[in-house]
């Protein structure tokens, strides 16, 4: 799955600014994850079509990437996100980020890590 | 000294120098043959406007030691100027340069109202920089207690300034702000201290600066003015009536030039300093351009001295800063972002000044591609900017990365500076 990456200047009123610029467009965000810094931010996003609004966001010059992220869903019970974390760790393998949202009931995590098709065939593999 | 025996003293001195830079350094040889100028056209010192002027990339071209006019061997010590540890620009003193030096800043301390009994505590760097080393020989001279603590380490300085009884700090404007804060917070009272004069300069600072120093340290704040390539502070100093610097005339001759024409003012217009080194023998200087601003006044003072003083100075005509004392040029700063890939040409400085001390932040884009998902790829960017900034300018930055073509575009000269300080 790909994520879509922007640079979002941390100051008043930015995440304002980009957002008025998806709703002018009619993107809808499915799931958002902001990690920020002192004088930044990355806003992580879901989107259909994210080569289209990564186009659209770098016309209007916004800093944008994309990224190959795995969606893995989980189950809704405790533990769930702690026997996906230790299947990594027993295979070697460190998550740079990871963030959540619950989709119809269903509850899914975003997952980057320092080995993504070693993950993706592991996930498999369990059945996660 | 009346004016006539000035002019006469000058004049003298300059045939000298001239002579001497004609013969002895070959940039100025070829400038005067260039201009057509032989030693015997400069007859007084008001032939001075027909000399070729020197900059600070003349220095720069010809460093370390291309302007020397002396032999190596005769040279007992170099300085280099604040800021670039690049190609920084060097200056020699020989041994009776020193004594020049230490009778300047002599003269400066008594001009700020020291004498023999006072214990000077020197809280300016010691090392190339000229401050440290140029207020500890003039404070021995006039036979004063030098306290060479140098820069930094404030509870010390409180400490000494207690325990010693310093009568005299010497430091720069902005580090005294710093320490009369400091000394608030300790709860000592200014009058528990023996303190009662600052001598205080490199680095540009406000009448309302002084007003705070004064208050918060109880003492009388002294501007003293200088720079390395003309010999370092001591070039000119404020006496007691504190309205314009003793410019040390008889060894500094000084002149305002219109910036843009490059010809001389009459000395109460403002335009650019420029200064003529009559008696420098290891590096002596034929109209340098400090490119500082300011107006010459030749009245005699209240003081008695008459010797002419210049104002404070007003800014710069160049883009310059003087960031904690150091000088910065945003063109190196540039240079660095050049060089580096991730980073483009397109940058803003803002100085500032927070709890006394100045600050620069440099305002970097961030491109595509370089962007990244992941934060620690950003903050690692950031600090490979930082250590390649500092390690040019020599002082501590602050790198923040803004959105790509946030800064604006120019197709003239661009705005890149914001200065918040307020001087």
């Amino acid at each position: 799955m790909k994520q879509l990456s922007v640079f979002i200047e941390n100051r008043l009123g930015s995440l304002q600014e980009f957002t008025e610029l998806l709703l002018k467009d009619n993107i809808n965000i499915l799931v958002l994850s902001l990690a920020e810094s002192e004088d930044y931010g990355i806003a992580r996003l879901i989107v259909k079509e994210p080569e289209a609004v990564a186009e659209l966001l770098k016309g209007k010059g916004y800093s944008v990437t994309l990224t190959d992220v795995l969606c893995v869903e989980a189950k809704d019970h405790p533990g769930a996100l702690n026997e996906v974390a230790k299947t990594l760790a027993e295979h070697d393998i460190t998550i740079t980020y990871v963030y959540g949202f619950v989709d119809d009931g269903q509850a899914r995590v975003v997952l980057k890590t320092s080995d993504m098709e070693k993950t993706f065939e592991i996930i498999k593999e369990k059945g996660l | 000294m009346s004016r006539d025996e000035m002019h006469h003293v000058q004049s003298q001195r300059l045939i000298d120098m001239v002579d001497r830079v004609y013969h002895n350094v070959a940039f100025y040889r070829e400038k005067m043959q260039k201009m057509n100028i032989e030693i015997g056209d400069i007859k007084s010192i008001d032939d001075l406007k027909y000399l070729p002027f020197t900059t600070k990339e003349d220095l720069r071209d010809n460093y370390p030691f291309g302007l020397f006019a002396v032999p190596k061997s005769e040279v007992v010590r170099v300085h280099a100027s604040s800021g670039t540890t690049g190609k920084s620009t060097v200056v020699g003193y020989t041994r009776k340069d020193v004594r020049l030096f230490s009778e300047v800043v002599a003269r400066s301390l008594y001009c700020a109202g020291a004498h023999k009994e006072d214990i000077v505590q020197v809280a300016y760097g010691y090392g190339l920089f000229t401050g440290g080393l140029g207020l500890h020989y003039g404070a021995e001279k006039i036979g004063a207690t030098v306290v060479p603590i140098s820069g930094g380490n404030t509870s010390k300085q409180i400490q000494l300034l207690q325990d010693f009884g310093s009568t005299i700090l010497a430091c720069t404007p902005s580090y005294a702000l710093y320490l009369g804060e400091a000394i608030q917070e300790a709860g000592i009272q200014p009058e528990e201290l023996a303190l009662r004069v600052g001598i205080f300069g490199a680095e540009p600072w406000t009448n309302e600066m002084r007003r705070q120093i004064e208050k918060s340290l109880g003492i009388k704040a002294i501007d003293i003015f200088g720079l390395s390539e003309i010999i370092g502070p001591g070039v000119s100093c404020e006496c007691e009536q504190q309205n314009g610097l003793h410019v040390a005339e008889d060894h500094f001759v000084p002149e305002i030039i219109d910036q843009n024409t490059l010809e001389p003012l009459s000395g109460n217009n403002t335009g650019e300093l420029v200064f003529t080194t009559i008696t420098k023998e290891a590096l002596p200087l034929l109209r340098y351009r400090t490119r500082d601003l300011t107006s010459l006044n030749y009245d005699s003072c209240e003081c008695g001295r008459t010797n002419v003083r210049m104002h404070k100075c007003t800014g710069r005509s160049d883009d310059m800063l003087i960031i904690r004392g150091v000088n910065v040029f945003p063109s190196q700063i540039e240079s660095v972002l050049l060089e580096l890939e991730e980073t483009q040409p397109h940058y803003m400085l803002v100085v500032d000044r927070k709890d006394y001390l100045d600050t620069l932040e440099i305002q970097v884009e961030i491109g595509n591609e370089y962007f990244s998902d992941e934060i620690n790829v950003l903050e690692a960017l950031k600090r490979k900017v930082k250590h390649a900034v500092e390690s040019v300018i020599g002082i501590n930055v602050t790198i923040k990365l803004v959105a790509h073509k946030t800064i604006a575009r120019s197709e003239g000269k661009a705005q890149r500076i914001i200065d918040n300080r307020k001087l």
